[in-house]
């Protein structure tokens, strides 16, 4: 065979993402009309965008975006990009229920197998896509809310402590909103 | 700044094993974005597929006063040209297995704006759907700056 040529086609592997890690595959969501401002600074805003339902839970994406009108941080300088910047591998958010319950991306809190065995909801899993000043991580809420404030927060101790609050009747009303695109009859 | 958000999904085409969905529409005063999110029947055995395939999903959006834009290969603006293209303009900025991420440049005007999408090599044909633009510039107006001394570019 040349060097150049291509590789030879694999066999699927037949993997797919347990649906406790994951939105439903099948289904159109139903959309959360809301965005929120998590946290702020005079150079960096964190958002929570993206809010889609379902009826066994909810997704949503974290966005951290640089001020664009304001020049860049020495690049060379740790200890001041620290200052000015949110990095999503520095932060872990939490998300409080009404009931008192609370889920977050800190992943010493998860189960240690939540790949492989079905953890009792809620659970707050999530996958990132970094970037020098903007990123993004997509969050899945294995398991719907109960009725009540709905709290997306830092949690004290990390800078800064932030948060947004919605009422989780809009996540229920569009995860009723949710529809499946193949109709099992 | 912070977008305003549609409060609907789009189910533009389906078939046997296929389905497309424009989600998560977010718009801004200059223009809107929004996911082209592809959807396998989950009876459908999983394969790599050759990239060249995720090229071929052709989307196209119309505005009710005719005008369109597409992911197509273009006419691009020139590079060097600093003055904003006519709007509307389509610019994917992500291709895959699982579809794309889209930015439309400019605003629709009132009536209905239409998503029409054809995937020949997956066998799905001509299909649209259409949203009453109405709920995308209600979103437009409900986009707030971050930092309000910030210049926004129209």
């Amino acid at each position: 065979m040349s060097f150049f040529a291509m590789p030879a086609w694999q066999p699927p592997s037949g993997y797919r993402i347990p649906a406790w890690l994951r939105p439903p595959e099948t289904m159109v969501p139903g959309i959360v009309p809301v965005e929120l401002v998590v946290a702020r600074t005079d150079t960096y805003a964190v958002l929570v965008t993206h809010l889609r339902a379902y009826p066994t839970g909810l997704a949503f994406t974290l966005t951290g975006q640089p001020r664009p009108d304001r020049s860049d941080p020495p690049r060379h300088d740790p200890v001041r990009d620290r200052r000015h910047r949110f990095t999503y591998r520095n932060l872990w958010l939490e998300l409080r229920l009404a009931d008192g319950r609370t889920v977050s991306t800190d992943s010493r809190r998860w189960p240690r197998t939540f790949e492989t065995e079905q953890p009792d909801p809620p659970f707050l899993y999530y996958h990132g896509v970094g970037g020098s000043e903007r990123w993004q991580s997509s969050h899945w809420l294995w398991g719907l809310p109960p009725p009540g404030p709905l709290a997306f927060v830092w949690p004290a101790g990390q800078n800064p402590a932030a948060g947004a609050e919605i009422d989780a009747r809009l996540v229920l009303e569009a995860a009723d909103r949710a529809t499946t695109v193949w109709p099992t009859n | 700044m912070v977008p305003g958000v549609v409060p609907v999904a789009l189910l533009v085409a389906r078939t046997g094993t296929h389905a497309v969905l424009i989600d998560g529409l977010l718009v801004y005063p200059t223009g809107f974005d929004f996911d082209l999110a592809v959807r396998r029947h989950p009876a459908l055995p999983r394969h790599q597929t050759d990239p060249r395939v995720w090229h071929e999903l052709w989307l196209e959006v119309r505005f009710a006063d005719g005008r369109s834009a597409d992911n197509g290969p273009g006419p691009w603006p020139r590079p060097d040209d600093d003055r904003p293209p006519d709007p509307p303009l389509l610019y994917q900025s992500v291709i895959g297995p699982d579809g794309g991420h889209v930015w439309l440049w400019g605003l629709p005007p009132p009536g209905p704006l239409t998503f029409a999408c054809q995937w020949p090599s997956e066998q799905i044909p001509p299909s649209q759907a259409e949203l009453d633009a109405g709920l995308v510039l209600a979103a437009a107006a409900r986009a707030q700056t971050l930092w309000p001394a910030q210049a926004v570019s129209p």
